[in-house]
């Protein structure tokens, strides 16, 4: 068959083979199958250029979605969708030290930037909801659908305390950011901490990335950011509600709502079984009302 | 329905690239109503097949909506 010059000078412009464990170079990290790895999302280094939300794009083949301006700072993408998996949000604090002083303090005084993205939780509420186990839990401790599988009931949609779960209109599907599950699988890192120009987005094992972000954390509360803490690592806010911690966790420096983040995430089915009791003792009440009715209007009638 | 022809040069879920006869390539997406799965592009991008795409246009995204895929081939259609 014969290829158009385009393809073929595609095909001249990569590589002759992968390089064997990209990671290590660009990561510092050995990809192995049974290790845990997750993303530490440092904010005060975050500037805001989505970079992330454009490799995400580009790897993955997603649909540039949400056309038009939202009028929303800097933020035309929104949020998280099917189609979007890496967010990154623009927040404009106003007052002292907000956007409009002339001098302001380092690390994020008057902007708040956080690129958002599936937290990949050690114990998903979404794979819980999941009726046909397209959710699942792969080799690397990640959160991945399983396209083939989805039958886009949608259940995963409210299960995820966070709303990174969606599903797609156009091919009724639940979509959500996979931790570059292919890249994975061939010793890369993933595309949006590799594409990030400050090291805002690093990838690694979880182990060594939440020592990491203590190590961070300390050394901005020396330099003066005391409201610095992260958010989602184990006993940390955000690692609540039996979620257990957050592979994808994030090194904040106001409250979590300000960054649309839910303050106290917790599992869709803790509320199970409250809910049932709730229900039953709701429908034994109703049940009693209408006996002493009944008995009433039987009595008077006699 | 609008058609286009070209190879799947790369295919990811139920999303592929399509390079058109011009070398210009195409973000298509698998719609629901296609009769194919998103497992059968993975063939197609290996065998960096030619096809012929029939689509729709999505409103609020920048992307095309594969409704029919054939094989250029003369193979069965997917």
């Amino acid at each position: 068959m014969k290829l158009h010059p385009r393809i073929q000078a595609h095909a001249a412009s990569i590589l002759e083979r992968p390089l064997p464990e990209e990671a290590e170079l660009t990561a510092g990290v050995r990809i192995e199958p049974g290790r845990s790895y997750g993303f530490f999302t440092d904010t005060t280094v975050c500037i805001g250029c989505k970079a992330c939300e454009v490799a995400c794009k580009e790897w993955n083949n997603l649909p540039a979605d949400e056309i038009g301006l939202t009028g929303d700072s800097y933020d035309n993408t929104g949020a998280l969708s099917a189609n979007t998996w890496r967010h990154v949000s623009f927040v404009e604090r106003s007052g002292e030290h907000g956007v409009r002083e002339n001098s302001q303090a380092p690390f994020q005084s008057g902007w708040l930037m956080m690129s958002d993205v599936c937290k990949h939780c050690h114990n998903p509420p979404c794979l819980e909801a999941c009726p046909t186990g397209a959710l699942f839990k792969s080799e690397f401790d990640t959160v991945v659908v399983q396209q083939d599988v989805c039958n886009g009931c949608g259940y995963c949609v409210p299960a995820c305390p966070f709303g990174v779960v969606d599903i797609s209109l156009l091919d009724g599907k639940a979509h959500k950011c996979t931790l570059c599950y292919d890249r994975l699988k061939g010793g890369l890192e993933p595309a949006c901490a590799k594409s990030c120009p400050t090291d805002s987005i690093q990838f690694g094992e979880v182990g060594d990335l939440v020592e990491r972000a203590r190590r961070r954390v300390d050394d901005l509360h020396r330099r003066g950011v005391e409201g610095a803490y992260l958010y989602g690592a184990p006993d940390t806010p955000g690692a609540t509600g039996d979620l257990g911690h957050l592979n994808a966790f994030f090194l904040l420096t106001d409250r979590p709502e300000v960054y649309n983040l839910p303050p106290a995430p917790t599992r869709a089915s803790n509320r199970v079984a409250p809910s049932l009791r709730a229900g039953l003792f709701a429908m034994a009440g109703f049940a009693l009302a209408a006996l002493a009715v009944l008995a009433a209007g039987g009595k008077s009638s006699t | 329905m609008p058609q286009m022809t070209g190879t799947v040069v790369i295919a990811q879920e139920g999303r592929l690239q399509l390079m058109d006869e011009d070398g210009v390539g195409h973000l298509f997406l698998l719609s629901h109503k296609a009769a194919a799965e998103a497992q059968q592009l993975y063939a197609l991008q290996d065998r960096q097949q030619r096809v012929r795409i029939a689509y729709s246009e999505p409103r609020g995204v920048i992307g095309l909506l594969a409704e029919k895929i054939e094989l250029f081939d003369g193979e069965a259609s997917a």
